[in-house]
This record gives C-alpha cells, structure tokens and sequence, in this order.
C-alpha cells in the first residue's frame, strides 16, 4: 500500500467490508459489502475499496439487504413461537446490511496501470471522497466542464458532478432528455438550470437558445429575479460556482390573439407577437403545410396527395378559373393565391385528386387555420420562422405556445415550423449564426410520438436527433413517458435524466439501459432528486439541483391592473 | 457431544437424590414463575461453547506395528449479549494439537521427527502454534482401540481450551456465564456464576422419589411442562474410599431440568428439555438456593427467543450458543489449509 493510501485509509473512516461467498461473488460490475453497524448509506453513495497494487475502487451503491442468520422465514415466526406477535428476543439475531455496488472505475497512483478484476474479500470500504468521484466521473479529463448538479452522500458530502460539454452539445455526443412523474420529476427546473449552466461554461455569446413555453407563464419571467432561493439553493449554487441569476436578453414571441393582441398569459416587455400568413408558410421553394396537417389522419393519403401537389407548384401558384358562389365571383381566374381563404377556395388539381379529397382537405384547412394566429397579412406580427434565423449567441428566445397548445395540431406545427426554420438556417449557412443552438422542448411525446411511420413534425424532430449533433442543433427534450416518445429521438439522447418515475413506465422498452435496481430506486426519487444517466459514466447517478434562479409561475401573482407587475409569494413548486 | 460427556458423569454411579425435598416437600415438577426476560434483566450475559475437528492423518509403522496419527483443531468462543441484547465476541481460543500415544509404541525417532514437523509448521505460519500431546498410559482407555482413545484425548484438551477461556473472561457481580453442554470437570467449578446448559444429556441416571419409588429420566421429564423445572438432584453421596478423579464434580454439581419447549414440531419427551448443573457443594437446599435456581429456570426460560430452528435440536438449543458455535465454525481452519500444514512434509 502507498503511503498516500495508507494515511487515506487510516484518517477516512471504514464503513464496512467487502464481502464474497460462493453463490454471490464479486465481479468485474459489482461487489457487495458488509456494513458495519449504525452505519448510514443509502442508494448512489459513492464508496471506495483498496484494490490490487494499490489501486482503488470506486463504486456506487445500488441496492441493499438485510440478512439474518435465519435460514428461512420459518425460522422467524417459530421464533415467536409459532407466531405470537407480542414475543420480544431475549436475544437479537445476528443481522447486517449487505450493500451492492456497481463498479464506477478503478485506478491508482500509476495512471497507465489498468485493473479490470473484481475486487476482493474483506476489503475496507470507505465513502468516496470528492476528488475520488471526480476520477472516477472523468473530472480530470473535461475540457469544458459543465455542471450537472450536486451530489449529496449519507455521511453530509456534498460534491459537485461535471461532464464534459463536448458530451453534451457535441461533437462528441448531444442531447438530452429529461422523463419523469409531472411535478415531482422537476423536468422544466432542471432543464432551465442546466442551460444556465452551460451559458456560464461556454461562455453566452458561443450558444443561442430556443425554449417553448407549454405550461401557463411558467417560462414567460426568466429574466426576472427570483424571489424565493433559499439559503440551501445558494450554496448549492456557490458549490457548482454558478450566479444565481436571471437569464438574460431574452426574447419573448407570443401567440397572436383577438384583435392582434397577444394571447398569452403574460405579456413581458421584450415580447414580439407572432403568427402566420400562408406565404410565411408556402413560398417558391418552401412549403410548410404538411407541417399543418402533420397530426391529420389520413390513412388514404388523399391529403398527402394534395399537399405534395402544391409542393411541386411554382408558388405563388394562380387560380386556374373564376371561383364563384351563388353567381357572385369570389376569386377571378389567374388572382393569385394569398391567403388561407384563397387556399381554401383553390381548386386546381389534378383529376386523380377526386373532390371528396379536396372537400377533405378544404374542411381540414379551415378546422386548422380558424385561429387568431393564422391571418390574411401580418402587420405588426413576426413570423417566427424569420425570426428564428436572427438568433444569436447569448440570446435566449422563449415561444409561448401554451395557449396554442389546446389544438395540439397548431401546437406542433409552430414547433415544426421554428424546426425547420433551424435546418433551412444550417442549409443556407451562416456566419452570424451562434456555434450551438439549445432547443429546450417539453411535452416531447406531443411533437415525436412512438410510432414506426412518424409524421412530418416528427420527422423534423428526429431530423434534429438525428443530425443535429454535427451542426450544432442540439435538443433538450423532455416528456412525462419516454415511452410514448419516438425511440429515434431518445435513443439519439447522450444524456438521460430521469426524475421520479412509476414501476410500470420503467418496465417498458426506453428504460432497459436502466438495471431493476436503479428502476427501483427511481421509484423512490425525491421532488428534485434526479438520476443522471450519461455517455460517459459507466453507471447512473443521482443529482440534486437548486431552485431556479428566475422568477417562476408559483413565485408571482400577477395584478389585475396590467403586464409586469409582479410580486413574490415564496411558494416553492418546481415544474 | 453433550450427551457423551453426560454419560461420563454417570458412568459408574447414576442413582441421584432429590436435594430439595425437604424444602419444597417432595415434588418432582415445580413452577419457577414467570419467565425473567433480557428486557427485565440480562441475567446470562456470557455464552461459552467450544468446538472440535479432528483429522486422521494416516497410520504410523514401527517394528511391525501401527498406530494412528491424529490432529486436532480445538477451540472455544465466548458470546456476550449487551443490555440491548447485541451479541458481540467475547473471547475466542484455538489450539491445535498432534495427538500422539503413550511410548511404546512410539519410538523415540518418530517423536523426533514429529517435532520437526512443529518446526515446519511454525515456519509455515507464525499464526499457529502446533503442540504435540501425549496420550498418557492411564488415560488410555481399556477396552477400546487406541484411536478412540485419543479422540477423547482431543475432547479433554477443548474442555481445556474452554476452561481456559472461561476464567479468563473478566466478569462482574450478577453477570452469569452459560457453558455448553453438562460440567464435565471438576475445573469448571471454580468458575463463580456459571451454568452448564446440556441440550443432549445422558439417559443413564435414575431418581430416588418419595412417592414414585426409583425412576428413569424419562419418566422424570415426560409429564414436565413448558416453563416447569424438576427438582434438583445430585449423585448419591460418594464414598471417600470410592473416589477417583471426576467423583468431586459429581459431588458438587447439583442438575435440574427443565422444558424449554413443548407441543409443535417435537418428537419425544425428552426433546424441549435441557439439563442445567450448577454448582452447589451443599447437600440440602435452603429457600435462597431454590430462589436462585428458580431464578436461573425463569431466566432459561425467556432464552427460547430467538430460536435457531430448524438446526437439529433447535428445540432444546438457545441462539447466543448457536452463535458460538457458528462463530468458532467461521473461525476454525480450512480443511484443505490444515492438512495442507502437515501434507507439506
């Protein structure tokens, strides 16, 4: 043993042993030990064993057991004779708790010496310390450490956990997705707080960030200061040497409503109003309404049909005669085809295209564009397809779709849309354009359902999964079940987080990278207790993380009198 | 074992007197009371059981005859139970020892050569010490073969190593000690505060009763309740002309029984019962002695929790031995390393 080692084990206390025997031994993956009494360890504490050459092992804890001498449960209730509950034991049966670990790493003072045997009997077993857990997470390595969270251990460590930016935004690997019970699975916090930290490490000007609001005005205050962090948050926020702040040069973009009002929750300062016209979505060479029917079922591809039609138009496209009504001309023939009414009154097709399908198409159309966000000509409104490509680094654009959000259809195509606006900005290049660009999307499972043939929204989705990675566009996406999320999307997620999830969601396919212990204890996560699943650990690990450090729905109540008056109420509800 | 022992504590005289009679007039079974538990005092605080493997090593030539060679691995732990009723390891003893007959046969060179097979294992292990033991001529049993003579050989040296073990414990006032198995030595009765606790125990005694005449100890036992005792008895006075080695502890070691456990599960009227000897050097028991030894029955009592069904003998077996005896299991050599030690020559 080196000297170093020596006076480590000697200062740190030894919580137990490890353990071995002929129908459970240690293996490369896991090793079990033994805890001395009065010992507390709970699930994902980090330990360290004394290995061969004085190497050390890292593991974290998994699963425990009690045992007893007992060699059935017989034993135990013939115990209290034949089973009277009101017997005390004169004397306690032998029992101890056995830990298992999972394997994290291993290595020594010779950083070459690669040691990949399991671990032996009768090992001490110490807590890790925080320089241990950072060797055995690849601290030493990261070239742009991006803080993850916090790790807390039974015996009151507290100990910050970074990855390597490369593994999240790429190149290396990208995206992210966050799953998890509503509510206590605190997938919006931990989102918002991951993306501050990224800002602070790559500094704000390299990353250009794209956030859908869907829940009220929860993400409409991001730049407003917290009212509510309490003296727990700031330090962890001192101990991930992040500020607790606001985001800042944020941009707001808001349904448009009645009137060309906004229609919204609230109505911050720096907000534009956007909407659409049909030429922000068909143009010559662009065309986005497969992006409106995307969630229309049409199982005969009539639709498909006629949207392909008009894709392959030279628009503006013209009509081809006088459309009429009760002897009253509506459109004379070569008008040119403007608006969504126009579009509804065309009747140019092909003869294949029967009119039972252009009745389909029309009704759909109108059922779809009967929104104060769909309008003849903006005037004041921005498209946000334009607006998206002004992106630049250190600006954060929020898009309220909340209130679009009860037609899930217009709810997905102005994700769809801002989507492809994405990919149209990476075709066409550009040197203003912001190195990395975050696109934080809740509610995954609306805009990428499971499914084998995936809809053209969805297919803008996955396309950013897909890639995404070597452009820059990188998806923080997040969903109550990752199984009602197409498997494309998360299989493309480097990084998982996992919040509190039931036993029946884990059982299903998404999670079969997780073994039935950490499933187990997923289960039991706290609100604001996270599971971290990433490339580049070999094993899950579990996080905490501080309140946002921006105003939050809960946190304010809005006067009656008007837009930005706010006031704190201190209630803590991370969404 | 226990009930090998036992049976050597009534080999040659087993007619065994009621030493209560005059105090509690004569009844065979007696209710102590109610069971005392740890909860409401932790009478037995120590628990002392040894343990023994012995390993033929193969036959010895000399001159045209044989004799076994024999290796032991003796030892003995002690179990203190805390007031929380924790057990923890009180004290452990080991010995091991190569057993070697009374010369002749032996020849000098042959112990010769097995002392250079000490060396070779102490230069082997400096944690173990082999020591070579005699039989000697008068401990050579008449009438059986020189192996099972050094097999009782083996089981005299862990009373030894338990002996051992039980002085050295250190021990306060009212803090008793439980052996395993009956107080076969009359070493055992220096020992202050201290039960032998046999849950196999000889057959061979009978009872001199006021009302039953003579009967066996099956007949003592079979009509015993849970929770009851028997009377207490000792051996028939010795002659001092008739005494040998052993006679002072049947002198002074009174035994009772008493049943543990009845009804499920048990198969007989001996199984549920334990024998306890005590030592008690006086003839005729007063009040006080019968206090205590009701006392020392209420307290066996409440030992039945927790049980370590379903070993054999469960029903008779209390858990703080059973640790004992699983703790001097763990600790005694490997098979393969102990025959290894002497393999290497």
């Amino acid at each position: 043993m080196s000297k170093g080692l020596e006076e480590k084990t000697k200062t740190q206390q030894v919580i137990g042993k490890t353990t071995a025997t002929e129908n459970q031994p240690n293996t490369v993956d896991t090793f079990s030990f033994w805890l001395s009494p009065e010992t507390l360890v709970n699930p994902f504490d980090f330990v360290t064993v004394d290995h061969l050459m004085s190497t050390r092992t890292i593991g974290v804890v998994r699963d425990m057991k009690t045992i007893t001498d007992a060699p059935s449960h017989l034993s135990n209730y013939v115990s209290s004779e034949f089973g009277n509950v009101m017997i005390a034991p004169n004397t306690n049966r032998i029992t101890t708790t056995i830990a298992e670990a999972a394997v994290l790493a291993n290595f020594g003072e010779d950083s070459d010496l690669e040691i990949n045997m399991p671990v032996e009997n009768d090992r001490p077993v110490r807590f890790a310390t925080a320089s241990e857990i950072g060797l055995a997470l690849g601290a030493e390595d990261l070239r742009i450490p991006v803080s993850m969270g916090l790790i807390e251990m039974s015996n009151g460590a507290k100990i910050p956990i970074k990855v390597d930016g490369r593994y999240l935004l790429g190149p290396e690997a990208a995206h992210l997705n966050v799953s998890g019970i509503s509510g206590l699975a605190t997938k919006t916090s931990y989102l918002m707080f991951l993306v501050q930290s990224i800002l602070k490490a790559y500094g704000s000007d390299k990353i250009g960030v794209v956030i859908f609001n869907v829940k009220q005005q929860d993400l409409l205050h991001i730049d407003h200061e917290a009212p509510d962090l309490q003296t727990e948050d700031l330090e962890i926020y001192k101990a991930l040497d992040i500020e607790p702040k606001p985001f800042q040069n944020v941009t707001y973009f808001l349904p448009r409503g009645e009137d060309g009002e906004a229609d919204s929750e609230h109505e911050p300062r720096n907000s534009k109003i956007y909407c659409y016209s049909l030429r922000d979505c068909v143009t010559e060479g662009r065309n986005n309404l497969d992006l409106l029917f995307s969630q229309v079922r049409d199982p005969d591809y009539t639709i498909a049909s006629i949207l392909e039609h008009l894709r392959e138009q030279n628009w503006p496209v013209h009509f081809g005669r006088d459309i009429t009504r009760n002897d009253e001309v509506l459109r004379r023939a070569d008008q040119e085809v403007e608006t969504w009414e126009d579009l509804r009154l065309y009747d140019y097709y092909p003869n294949n295209i029967r009119s039972g399908s252009r009745g389909k198409f029309r009704r759909h159309l109108q059922r779809l564009t009967s929104s104060n966000l769909f309008v003849p000509t903006r005037k004041h409104e921005v498209y946000l397809g334009e607006e998206i490509k002004k992106l630049r680094g250190g600006q954060v654009y929020v898009i309220d779709i909340f209130k679009v959000s009860p037609s899930e259809e217009r709810a997905a195509f102005v994700v769809g849309d801002v989507l492809r606006s994405i990919e149209e900005m990476y075709s066409e290049g550009s040197d203003s354009w912001p190195e990395k660009v975050i696109l934080l999307v809740d509610e995954l499972n609306k805009y990428a359902p499971r499914g084998t043939q995936p809809a053209p929204v969805a297919q803008q989705v996955i396309e950013i999964a897909r890639t995404g990675r070597s452009r820059g566009a990188v998806l923080f996406g997040a969903e109550q079940f990752k199984s009602e999320v197409h498997e494309q999307v998360y299989e493309n997620a480097a990084t998982h987080i996992i919040g509190r999830t039931g036993s029946s969601e884990l059982s299903s396919h998404p999670y079969s990278f997780l073994d039935k212990e950490t499933k187990s204890n997923v289960t039991r996560l706290e609100k604001g207790e996270l599971v971290l699943v990433h490339a580049a650990f070999r094993q899950p690990v579990k996080v905490v993380f501080p309140r946002p450090s921006y105003m939050r729905q809960e946190a304010v109540v809005e006067e009656p009198s008007g837009p930005e008056s706010l006031r704190p109420n201190g209630a803590f509800s991370a969404s | 074992m226990d009930r090998l022992d036992d049976d050597s504590n009534f080999d040659r005289r087993n007619l065994c007197v009621n030493v209560e009679e005059s105090t509690s007039g004569g009844a065979l079974h007696v209710d102590p009371g109610p069971i005392l538990p740890r909860t409401e005092r932790n009478f037995f605080k120590y628990f002392l059981d040894g343990s023994i493997r012995t390993y033929y090593l193969g036959e010895q030539l000399e001159n045209g005859r044989s004799y076994p060679l024999i290796a032991t691995e003796v030892a003995s732990a002690a179990i203190l139970r805390s007031e929380d009723g924790r057990q923890s390891v009180a004290g452990f003893k080991r010995k091991i020892a190569l057993l070697i007959p009374p010369a002749p046969p032996m020849l000098p060179e042959t112990v010769h050569e097995l002392m250079e097979v000490r060396e070779q294992m102490m230069s082997t292990t400096s944690r173990f010490k082999l020591e070579v033991v005699k039989l000697d001529a008068h401990e050579r049993q008449e009438g059986v073969d020189l192996r099972t003579s050094l097999l009782g050989k083996a089981r005299a040296e862990m009373h030894t190593v338990e002996h051992d073990l039980a002085h050295q414990i250190k021990r306060s006032e009212e803090e008793w000690l439980v052996l395993d198995g009956a107080i076969r030595k009359h070493e055992f009765l220096g020992l202050k505060e201290t039960i032998g606790l046999a849950k196999s125990f000889s057959r061979n005694p009978i009872f001199r009763t006021q009302d039953r005449g003579i009967i066996d100890v099956v007949a003592l036992v079979s009509e015993l309740r849970e929770g009851q005792r028997t009377a207490v008895f000792k051996h028939e006075s010795v002659a001092d002309s008739e005494s040998r080695e052993g006679d002072r502890a049947r002198k002074e070691v009174a035994f009772w029984y008493t049943r543990l456990r009845s009804g499920k599960g048990l198969e007989g009227p001996l199984q549920g019962v334990v024998k306890i000897d005590y030592h008690l050097e006086k003839d005729r028991l007063d009040s006080t002695d019968l206090e205590l030894v009701n006392r020392i029955t209420r307290a066996l009592a409440a030992e039945r929790y927790v049980s370590p069904y379903p070993t054999p003998r469960w029903h008779a077996h209390i858990y703080p031995i059973f640790t004992a005896e699983n703790y001097i299991k763990a600790s005694l050599l490997s098979p393969l390393v102990f025959r290894g030690y002497f393999g290497a020559r």
